[in-house]
């Protein structure tokens, strides 16, 4: 948990991914809680407290989303489309985090509502450096909407 | 004056004892007496009554004494022109034969007073006078003046010479008609129109005996016109044809009055005619022209016009009317032939088919005005003129039976060219064609050709039309299976390019997808490559050898995979043309490469860069290639020094501007025999350590330029340096870039 409490929940299906990122953070020193959905579906069972997160979410309302476009089931792209229409979701801060380069990703995106558009650097000095501003922005900068209770079960 | 009396030179003078003066006596005769000594060539006057000297105004008694031609000069013009005098030769024939001589009338004109001449007609009569010894004595003349009897008798004869010349020349027949006598008295002109003698005319003859004379044709018209005039009318007007007794036709116009008594009844029907044929003649060819003309305007089909303009002809103006013309084979083809009778037109028909055409080799006749041009006129044709043209007994029978007796023969012309005739023939001497109907005839030729030129024009023209229609048609046809082929080909190329750019993005995708997968494990080999290096580098020894190597090739390969992926998409990804500012371009690469610039202290000269039509990103991949390698392959001596300029050409064997772009470098420079293989992919040469990059950079210059429609190559000089010369057009035409 960082000084705020802010949970970062990130989306990606891709373990070696999760785990220079994981790594990253850790280096980084932001203890936040990171936690992670495998795909576009879980994210929004997740956010929506559906599924296997109907009864209890670990991590709680994230603060931030760190979105991974490519993924099986339900993409990031549709994923994002959800969240950024959903009124109860919308608010929740998104970053995508793709190893995507693609214009065509970065333009639909914002246009979907997307925070910010953060290609995954192909070294992990470089990943590392990117957590290190990631969170010093978006943590230290930014403020971020006031946490909402959880709905009690 | 002094009297000369005359003594009688009698040898014997029984009478003596009279004693009688003959000068008194000569002198108191009432008629005209000279007497003359007959043997004086001169012709002396020996004596001269009284009433001579009066009537040829001489004082009595001049004259005696005189010779003859001293008093009464003879001014005969006999006398004049040969010396030999009537008057004289009268006198010198009694002497000769001793008898009287009575002379003829003559004209012996005699001086007046003045000197003047006086017309004189004298009868003559010549005496001898004889002595008693039968010696010619004196010659006697005894002069009759008949002067005025002869003036008198001129005058009548000339009067009635003038009427009969009067009667002649305006051809004006007179008749009078007793009706109850029932005879017409004609005079011999009317006996002439009409064919009766003139003996009968003048002794009268009964109505009908006229009429027969009439034209057939006009007979029955006239007969009831002078009926009706008799029953009621005064004036009697009108025209019509009489048969001579030669049979030829004539045209009268008449005009006759009635004389009727107290109860109306017609005693004398007195009248005139004139012969008006020459005027009717002329009068009817105009008709007959007019007619032609119309009818000829009527239609193009000249072969019926033909047909119905000899009809015209037939049977007023000539008996028959033949009209030929030359068909392709040059043959003479009879086009039409008319003649009253409906059997002789059949007959003409049957001898043309039998006989054949005629040769067009004659010397006269149809043949010579066909070769000449010009018509042929026989106003009367004789028997003689038959007997010398007939080539057999045969020809001349049917010469004869058709009695031609007049011909007309006209040439039918046709862009100036003779090619047909007509020929118009009057049989049995009815009429001879005169003048007036030859300029008919030429008239009516000419206006025939005319027709058949329009005839002939229109025909060409219509199969002129017709052909253009056709080959309008065809073009049409033509054209619009063009259309539709382009229209086809069109949709097939539309359809082509739409697949191409489906494949083209499909492609694009595919190479998008595929590059970002072999990408990512990538990625992984180098991430955890790097984490087991800082992490444990301490244990692994060499091991951090191996690593390096591995995380080198994957790092290698990740270069090739987007060095792969950028060259595919220069032309999946290849954008529109638009006008791209080149210095704009070159200043962004600049900034670009700002940090190896700085790092090389490299030095860019940019001379003056157009704005072309180019892909504005490949632009600049381009230069960024071309500048990043300027500055890449520097010599270790000389800190890189890259210009950059352009120039506008225009090839000889191209039309099309060109921009010649130059990018030259003063680096390690090139084998020129290495021209080809640095602009193919992957081809370096230098090893992987000495410089990086996978070599594909040119080879991406290349397909950049080459999408643009331009050329690439490259001088150098091993060592000094290189110069990269790049053509592209100017400008671009739409849709040149679809690909």
């Amino acid at each position: 948990m960082n000084q705020n409490g802010i949970v970062i929940l990130m989306a990606d299906d891709d373990d070696d991914d999760y785990l220079l990122t994981q790594k990253a953070f850790k280096e980084s020193k932001l203890l936040n809680s990171l936690c992670r959905v495998k795909d576009g579906e879980e994210l929004l069972d997740y956010l929506k407290c559906r599924g296997q997160w109907a009864k209890k979410r670990e991590c709680g309302r994230p603060g931030i989303i760190l979105l991974d476009l490519n993924m099986p089931k339900k993409d990031g792209r549709e994923a994002l489309k959800e969240i950024k229409s959903d009124d109860e979701l919308k608010d929740i801060p998104v970053v995508v985090f793709t190893t995507s380069k693609a214009e065509e990703d970065v333009y639909k995106s914002y246009q979907l509502g997307v925070n910010s558009f953060i290609t995954k650097p192909v070294t992990f000095e470089g990943l590392l450096q990117v957590i290190q501003t990631l969170g010093k922005y978006w943590f230290e900068i930014v403020e971020l909407p006031a946490k909402v209770e959880e709905p009690s079960v | 004056m002094p009297e000369k009396k005359i003594k009688p030179t009698l040898k014997t003078d029984p009478v003596d004892v009279l004693h009688i003066d003959y000068q008194q006596l000569f002198n108191s005769l009432p008629d005209q007496y000279l007497a003359f000594y007959p043997d004086d060539p001169d012709f002396t006057i020996a004596a001269e009554s009284q009433a001579h000297a009066i009537n040829t105004m001489v004082t009595p008694g001049d004259a005696v004494g005189k010779p003859v031609f001293d008093v009464f000069p003879d001014t005969s013009e006999k006398h004049i022109k040969t010396g030999v005098s009537d008057f004289k030769e009268s006198l010198r024939k009694v002497i000769r034969t001793g008898r009287p001589d009575i002379m003829d009338t003559l004209q012996y004109d005699i001086p007046r007073p003045d000197g003047t001449m006086e017309t004189r007609f004298w009868q003559l009569t010549h005496y001898p006078l004889f002595d008693s010894n039968h010696k010619l004595e004196l010659l006697v003349q005894s002069t009759h003046d008949v002067t005025q009897e002869v003036t008198a008798g001129n005058k009548l004869q000339r009067a009635e010479q003038r009427l009969d010349e009067a009667l002649e020349v305006g051809q004006i027949a007179t008749w009078s008609w007793n009706i109850s006598s029932n005879k017409i008295i004609g005079d011999r002109n009317l006996a002439l129109l009409f064919g009766i003698s003139e003996k009968d005319a003048a002794k009268g003859l009964p109505l009908p005996a006229f009429l027969d004379a009439i034209y057939e044709d006009d007979r029955d018209r006239v007969t009831k016109e002078i009926s009706d005039v008799l029953k009621s009318g005064d004036r009697y007007v009108s025209e019509y044809r009489t048969v001579t007794r030669d049979g030829v036709i004539r045209w009268v116009i008449v005009r006759g009055r009635i004389e009727r008594n107290v109860k109306g009844e017609p005693i004398n029907f007195p009248g005139a005619l004139v012969d008006i044929t020459e005027r009717k003649i002329v009068e009817n060819n105009l008709t007959y022209l007019a007619k032609a003309s119309a009818v000829l305007s009527e239609s193009l089909d000249y072969r019926q016009t033909l047909q119905t303009i000899a009809k015209l002809m037939v049977p007023d103006f000539t008996d028959w009317c033949g009209i030929e013309i030359l068909d392709e084979n040059n043959i003479l083809q009879q086009v039409a032939v008319a003649h009253k009778d409906p059997e002789k037109v059949k007959w003409a028909q049957e001898l043309r088919r039998t006989q054949g055409p005629p040769n067009l080799q004659e010397s006269s006749g149809t043949a010579n005005v066909l070769r000449t041009g010009k018509p042929e006129f026989y106003p009367h044709i004789s028997d003689e003129l038959l007997v010398a043209s007939a080539k057999d007994k045969k020809e001349l029978k049917l010469l004869r039976d058709l009695a031609l007796s007049s011909v007309i023969i006209v040439p039918l012309k046709v862009n100036n060219k003779a090619v047909g005739v007509i020929s118009l023939i009057a049989t049995d001497g009815k009429r001879d064609f005169t003048e007036s109907d030859l300029e008919m005839a030429e008239g009516l030729a000419n206006r025939a050709s005319l027709a058949m030129t329009n005839a002939a024009l229109y025909d060409e023209a219509q199969r002129e039309l017709a052909e253009r229609t056709r080959l309008e048609e065809a073009l049409w046809t033509a054209n619009e299976e063009l259309e539709s082929r382009v229209e086809a080909r069109t949709s097939e190329l539309a359809a082509a390019i739409l697949g191409l750019q489906r494949s083209n993005q499909e492609l694009q995708d595919f190479a998008y997808v595929a590059s970002h997968d072999l990408q990512e494990p990538l990625r992984k080999i180098q991430a955890f490559g790097n984490l087991l290096q800082n992490e444990y580098n301490d244990v692994l020894g060499e091991g951090s050898d191996y690593l390096a190597r591995m995380r080198n090739a994957a790092a290698r390969m990740s270069a090739l995979i987007e060095d792969i992926l950028s060259f595919s998409q220069v032309s999946t990804k290849g954008r529109e043309f638009i006008p791209v500012n080149l210095k704009t371009v070159v200043q962004e690469v600049v900034s670009d490469l700002e940090v190896r610039i700085s790092d090389t202290h490299a030095t860019l000269n940019i001379i003056d860069l157009p704005t072309i039509h180019a892909d504005p990103m490949q632009m600049r991949q381009l230069l960024q290639n071309l500048i990043a390698n300027g500055i890449k392959f520097h010599r270790d001596d000389a800190a890189p020094v890259i210009t950059i300029r352009a120039s506008t050409v225009v090839p000889s064997n191209d039309k099309i501007k060109y921009c010649r772009l130059e990018i030259e470098d003063n680096g390690l420079g090139f084998d020129e025999k290495y021209l080809d293989r640095i602009f193919a992919v992957f081809q370096r040469l230098h090893n992987r350590d000495s410089y990086e990059g996978t070599g594909i950079g040119l080879a991406v210059c290349r397909k950049i330029v080459e999408r643009h429609g331009g050329t690439i190559t490259a001088t150098s000089k091993l060592g000094k340096g290189s110069t990269f010369i790049i053509m592209l057009p100017m400008r671009h035409k739409k849709g040149e870039n679809l690909l």
